[in-house]
């Protein structure tokens, strides 16, 4: 649905009771109201006023009124939240309830320029007016334990029991029985949601998950992983289960990331792909990929947005800790699949589970678009494997919390 | 992040701005209640995040 003219019979025919309007915060957390049919209906245009407290609030519930107090905050009016009528949907196990991705805007119907979801549309539009579309799926990691979110609450989420226990390696099925009920759960949900989904297994970490979503739009990718993790989260807690998409949440285990997959398409083919050289990247990615390096460092900040974001990036343990890139070299930050037409794409890699996924995706893509601009360049190119891998000890990530401060 | 001019121009200069000083905040919420990053997992890592990001 892309306009209000039909609401009202959509709203019927599909016997909505009550209409979950959400955003994310800038921590990326998932906030909402639940809205009467009429509510919705009257406010489908204009939008629902919405405390801009929420924007202004840590995740410990404090108020972060000491730093800044920025324009659009006016006279602590409410902001609203705008739907886009495009993401409107129902959920065919939770009967009755429809959801719809918003927008924040002020009371001119302006967006917020601390929307992180206006804030991506706006940096594909950017893309866009090059020339260029995009597709991109992010890999959603989170690990699951056996305790109920309650007993875990009283636990203080201390001495908790991975799923599966705490023995073995990445993909065992010889622990499925663990798995197979909640994660069955869990995809028809996703399913059931209008969500399609491509598989799902058990991770490196003890507990680990992760699930993987077919390439879409850039702002649906983002859609999709927000409202996927929220259900991931709902069908756990049914199941008597924790689960968390903190991006280490014990020195013990490996971390977890939210890498983004990423192809341009220009003309109707993807611009990643070189024709003449199908093994090396296109002018296109090498210029995006020179773009994303250029500003990887300063990106980084949405890349590693909490203080736990940083127990992730420890050398030799997956993620990576340098301005990187290499063709289809998984220890570098930037992997370059070349390959064929379908599957010429960028993979990110710096990401941590904890992302805020708009402003990530928005400040990744921000970077590839001014080395499109500016045609940049990644330097050499990096052949498979280390040590070829193009290091820059100058201009490395901020690979602590305590580097991350300059 | 804040010596970027080019992402900041992309990105928006209220959004950087107050992106900053959010993550500042976190920074010094963490310092400020004992937080160690030599150090393992916190207490307060676990009650602020497991539940929320």
């Amino acid at each position: 649905m892309s306009d209000t003219t039909n609401l009202g019979e959509w709203i019927g025919n599909n016997s909505v009771r009550t209409i979950r309007a959400q955003t994310v915060t800038l921590d990326g957390a998932l906030v909402g109201k639940h809205l009467s049919p009429k509510k919705f209906e009257s406010g489908a245009q204009s939008g629902w006023g919405f405390a801009d407290i929420a924007l202004a609030v840590d995740l410990g519930n404090t108020a972060q009124l000491g730093f800044d107090f920025g324009d659009w905050r006016g006279e602590m009016h409410d902001v609203f939240l705008r739907p886009d009528l495009t993401t409107l949907s129902t959920d065919a196990s939770l009967p009755g309830l429809a959801t719809v991705m918003c927008d924040l805007v002020d009371q001119h119907g302006a967006p917020l320029p601390v929307c992180s979801r206006s804030t991506l549309a706006r940096v594909v539009k950017e893309l866009a007016e090059l020339g260029f579309t995009g597709k991109a799926a992010v890999e959603i990691e989170a690990t699951v334990f056996e305790e109920s979110i309650e007993q875990a609450r009283e636990q203080r989420f201390t001495n908790l029991h991975p799923l599966g226990g705490t023995q073995g390696a990445i993909y065992l099925l010889s622990r499925s029985r663990d798995y197979t009920t909640l994660m069955d759960a869990m995809a028809a949900r996703i399913e059931r949601a209008g969500i399609p989904w491509e598989g799902w297994a058990d991770e490196s970490a003890h507990g680990q998950i992760e699930v993987n979503l077919p390439p879409t739009d850039i702002l649906t990718a983002a859609d999709w992983y927000v409202r996927t993790k929220q259900i991931m989260r709902e069908v756990a807690y049914e199941h008597g289960r924790t689960i968390t998409f903190m991006a280490r949440w014990s020195p013990d285990q490996f971390g977890q990331g939210a890498h983004i997959n990423l192809s341009l398409q220009q003309d109707g083919r993807n611009a990643f792909f070189d024709e003449v050289e199908p093994s090396r990247p296109s002018e296109t990615m090498r210029n995006f990929i020179g773009g994303v390096l250029d500003t990887m460092a300063a990106a980084s900040s949405f890349q590693y947005p909490t203080v736990n974001s940083y127990r992730r990036i420890a050398e030799f343990d997956g993620p990576p800790t340098t301005v990187t890139w290499g063709v289809d070299n998984k220890s570098a930050a930037v992997r370059a699949v070349c390959t064929t037409e379908k599957l010429s794409r960028v993979e990110y890699r710096v990401p941590s589970a904890d992302v805020n996924i708009y402003l990530s995706m928005a400040s990744f893509l921000a970077g590839g678009l001014i080395g499109l601009r500016d045609h940049s360049d990644p330097g050499l190119d990096a052949p498979s494997w280390p040590g070829d891998c193009r290091r820059e000890p100058r201009s490395c990530q901020p690979a602590s919390l305590e580097r991350s401060r300059n | 992040m804040s010596g970027d001019v080019n992402l900041t121009e992309v990105l928006g200069r209220e959004l950087v701005e107050y992106w900053i000083g959010t993550r500042r905040w976190e920074w010094l919420q963490f310092f400020t209640t004992g937080g160690d990053p030599a150090a393992g997992v916190s207490d307060w890592e676990l009650e602020r995040y497991f539940e929320h990001v």
